[in-house]
């Protein structure tokens, strides 16, 4: 009796009853997010690492882990060529055809302008020019150059001078025997492209030979387009000849004259404009482009 | 967009969409293909596009022309495929950059580019899904589950510094 109670309390006191005090601790361990299916825990110490929530029950030990997994961009690392990358300013196209039509519509002009200012010019160089043959400067000097005239009756006068500049004069007037003022302009045309007063001391009393007293002045209009189209082209007695012997002996092409005519544009406005040739698919010239570097 | 504004791109972002590119395929001329094409396709529109969303519109294309180019040239395997520890005979690493960009080969392309421009370009989950044509949703995943990748992989045995 005694062993069967013994044995009816013993039955009862072997089941173990689980001790609910004692819980796992890590559930959010192995919880999983619905959105990412990665484990809550992992998934809080990302969004504190990424910003996205504040850090109440995150354990910052993960979060220090998975701060160590940000990217740091190699700053070495750069596009080789980026200049090829970038485009010229493609300020005016220009096909062909239209730039040809210009330049015919602007030598025309630039031909009757000149028929009709030469025989003007002409008329008063006979006038101013009656008692003079030839004007021979030795330009190479400084301010005060040399001059040597002769006197005879003579339509024309042109100085050649050292730095291969054709100074054409267009008047010469002697308000006294001992001084004669001469404005010169630059060209073997008529054009006034760079008009200057010369003044021309005697040196002697035979009237042969001069000095010429230079006063600089600005360029015209014309002679800054002309400056800009031909560069080589200088004022008179300019002490800086080097742009004066780059001359080419290039023939006149399309695209050599499209060249100037913007290097004109360049001079007057102080643009940097160049035009560059623009291709089709099989590698023809098509037209012309403007563009601005 | 003037031209001028284009050339000022040129200058801000080339450098950056090389860097994302190039970490991606692996491949230099690869990438200066895909930037130099990122760069010709923001010119063809240039004058259509704000100068604010240049930045956008070349990081868009750039992805879009590299998930082109990986996809004609190599099959690339999804995160699920690769397994949590690498069979990999160890080796030494001098550095954690150097264990990071292991481990980011390794991601797939989409999640590679997320982080990639999360942490390379600051870019916010919205601005990634932009680029990529993800929803909000699928960005913070990828981005998620590729940060857990990178951090099993640091912490795995074999790439203890």
């Amino acid at each position: 009796m005694a062993i069967k109670q013994h044995n009816g309390e013993s039955n009862e006191d072997m089941v173990l009853k689980p001790d609910l005090d004692i819980a796992f601790k890590h559930k959010s361990s192995i919880k999983r997010s619905e959105k990412t299916g990665i484990t809550l825990e992992n998934e809080k110490a990302i969004a504190l690492f990424e910003g996205d929530a504040a850090s109440s029950d995150t354990p910052s030990g993960l979060a220090a882990i998975y701060s160590r997994t940000r990217l740091q961009a190699d700053r070495d690392v750069v596009y080789p060529d980026p200049e090829s990358l970038k485009k010229r300013v493609a300020i005016i196209p220009v096909s062909l055809q239209y730039a040809a039509a210009a330049i015919i519509l602007l030598l025309i002009s630039v031909g009757a302008w000149l028929v009709f200012n030469q025989d003007v010019n002409h008329e008063r160089l006979r006038h101013d020019l009656a008692k003079l043959e030839r004007v021979s400067p030795d330009l190479e000097f400084g301010n005060i150059l040399p001059a040597r005239l002769t006197l005879r009756d003579q339509e024309t006068v042109q100085i050649q001078s050292a730095q291969r500049e054709v100074v054409q004069l267009s008047r010469i007037k002697s308000n006294n025997p001992d001084m004669l003022t001469i404005s010169a302009s630059l060209a073997s045309s008529n054009m006034p492209m760079y008009p200057r007063t010369t003044d021309f001391t005697l040196l002697n009393n035979d009237h042969e030979v001069l000095a010429v007293i230079e006063e600089s002045k600005g360029k015209t209009l014309m002679g800054k387009i002309f400056s800009g189209m031909f560069g080589r082209v200088k004022a008179p007695f300019e002490s800086d000849n080097k742009q004066s012997e780059t001359g080419s002996s290039e023939g006149f092409s399309f695209w050599y004259i499209a060249e100037l005519g913007v290097k004109s544009v360049n001079a007057l406005g102080d643009h940097d404009y160049t035009v560059v040739r623009d291709y089709n698919d099989k590698g023809n010239v098509k037209g012309l482009i403007v563009v601005e570097e | 967009m003037t031209t001028r504004e284009y050339n000022n791109c040129v200058d801000q972002h080339a450098d950056g969409v090389y860097r994302f590119i190039l970490k991606n395929l692996k491949d230099e001329h690869d990438a200066q293909d895909v930037v130099q094409d990122a760069f010709e396709k923001l010119w063809v529109n240039h004058k259509k596009l704000n100068p604010g969303k240049a930045k956008s519109y070349l990081f868009t294309t750039a992805y879009h022309t590299m998930i082109d180019h990986i996809r004609k040239n190599r099959h690339s395997g999804s995160i699920e495929d690769i397994p949590e520890t690498s069979n990999e005979t160890f080796r030494d690493y001098s550095d954690l950059k150097e264990i990071l960009d292991e481990a980011l080969a390794k991601l797939n392309e989409v999640q590679r580019s997320v982080v990639l421009l999360r942490d390379y370009e600051g870019y916010s989950y919205h601005e990634i899904g932009e680029i990529t044509g993800l929803n909000e949703s699928q960005v913070k995943v990828y981005l998620y589950r590729a940060r857990v990748y990178l951090k099993n992989y640091i912490v795995s045995p074999e790439h203890v510094i």
